[in-house]
């Protein structure tokens, strides 16, 4: 293999190498974070979390200081526009609004409505403060791959009864 | 050895093959193409225009960069149009039947020919318009995504020079209405 090959092989193979070993990070957006469910480490749609019950418990935490409500809202979630089968990472996107409540005291909520078996929704927190209303709670991640996703809602995919 | 090398040829051959199939979908094939055309508006359809605003990318050699917009129909929740995204700014012109719409997400993918590397990326938008009667022509702003919070910004001057300029068989005068982002307030 002489210089120049040798040259251009680096070239291409280094930044394989490089993301590759990247490792996956979320940034969360909105001053609240979820707990339950909360996205999978490297974003695989094959991986996207599982709630046991039609009627979940949702669980967030919250960087706000000093006491806060917090309102819901719940979407059924569509795939991202690259969620291709090739694709190494996956993530829905909201489409149709499902549920909303507004005024939630504690870190958790118990959805009071069964949602449809076997299908994927996205949610969103955001903080509520008397007339003040924080933004609905958002996430970015960079991925294994280079993969990224940037201002996305949370999701989950219900049991299959 | 040899078996090897071919081994190595072939899957090397197949990845970029991959590559190429994966950038020609999420670019998109123009199967949701709803480009007004420079004539009468058809029955039951409206325009809407504004542009894209999207970050520069610098040219890498044998890289390709293929982007694209999805907007989805809130009545019927399907998908209904697919933008290829080509430019830093892009004007866009869609014809669409009267409704509420959501621009629901812009796609990415970088796929280098050299290594067969693909790397995917996406950000919701959320972004709402309607098209309230047939025939209306709607201006809904410059929709920025270059940041990861999407928004707005209104150049309705230069957009309707332009869109007289580009479709100028198309009469009417158009009507403002921003972009909303259309989560529950």
């Amino acid at each position: 293999m002489n210089y120049a090959r040798a040259s251009m092989l680096a070239l291409v193979a280094l930044p394989l190498f490089l993301t590759s070993c990247v490792t996956p990070k979320s940034y969360y957006h909105g001053g609240v974070e979820p707990v339950s469910p909360v996205p999978a480490p490297n974003f695989h749609m094959k991986e996207l979390p599982k709630v046991a019950s039609l009627q979940p418990t949702l669980s967030w935490k919250s960087s706000e200081p000093g006491q806060t409500d917090f309102d819901i809202v719940i979407y059924t979630g569509i795939p991202s526009a690259n969620s291709s089968t090739f694709a190494m990472v996956g993530y829905y996107v909201p489409a149709v609004q499902v549920y909303q409540r507004e005024g939630i005291s504690g870190l958790s909520h118990h959805v009071e409505q069964p949602l449809a078996p076997d299908t994927v929704y996205v949610w969103s927190v955001r903080t509520h403060n008397g007339t003040a209303v924080g933004p609905w709670s958002t996430y970015g991640f960079e991925g294994r791959g280079g993969a990224w996703g940037n201002n996305l809602w949370w999701s989950f995919r219900t049991p299959r009864q | 050895m040899e078996k090897l090398r071919a081994l190595v040829s072939f899957r090397r051959a197949n990845t970029a093959l991959m590559g190429m199939l994966i950038v020609v979908c999420v670019g998109g094939c123009g199967t949701l193409d709803r480009t007004a055309r420079n004539g009468p508006i058809p029955a039951g359809e409206g325009i809407v225009f504004g542009s894209i605003s999207t970050r520069a990318s610098q040219p890498v050699p044998f890289v390709t960069l293929s982007r694209k917009l999805r907007v989805m129909s809130a009545t019927s929740s399907q998908i209904v149009l697919e933008q290829p995204i080509s430019e830093v700014t892009q004007p866009f012109y869609w014809s669409l039947p009267a409704g509420k719409y959501v621009i629901l997400d812009m796609g990415q993918a970088v796929h280098s020919f050299a290594s067969g590397m693909q790397i995917t990326g996406s950000q919701r938008i959320g972004a709402t318009f309607s098209i309230d009667s047939e025939h209306a022509i709607v201006y809904v702003g410059t929709l920025h995504l270059e940041s990861p919070s999407p928004f707005a910004t209104d150049d309705y001057g230069t957009a309707v020079t332009e869109f007289r300029r580009r479709l100028p068989a198309i009469s009417g005068e158009p009507t403002k209405q921003l972009l909303g982002f259309g989560e529950p307030k």
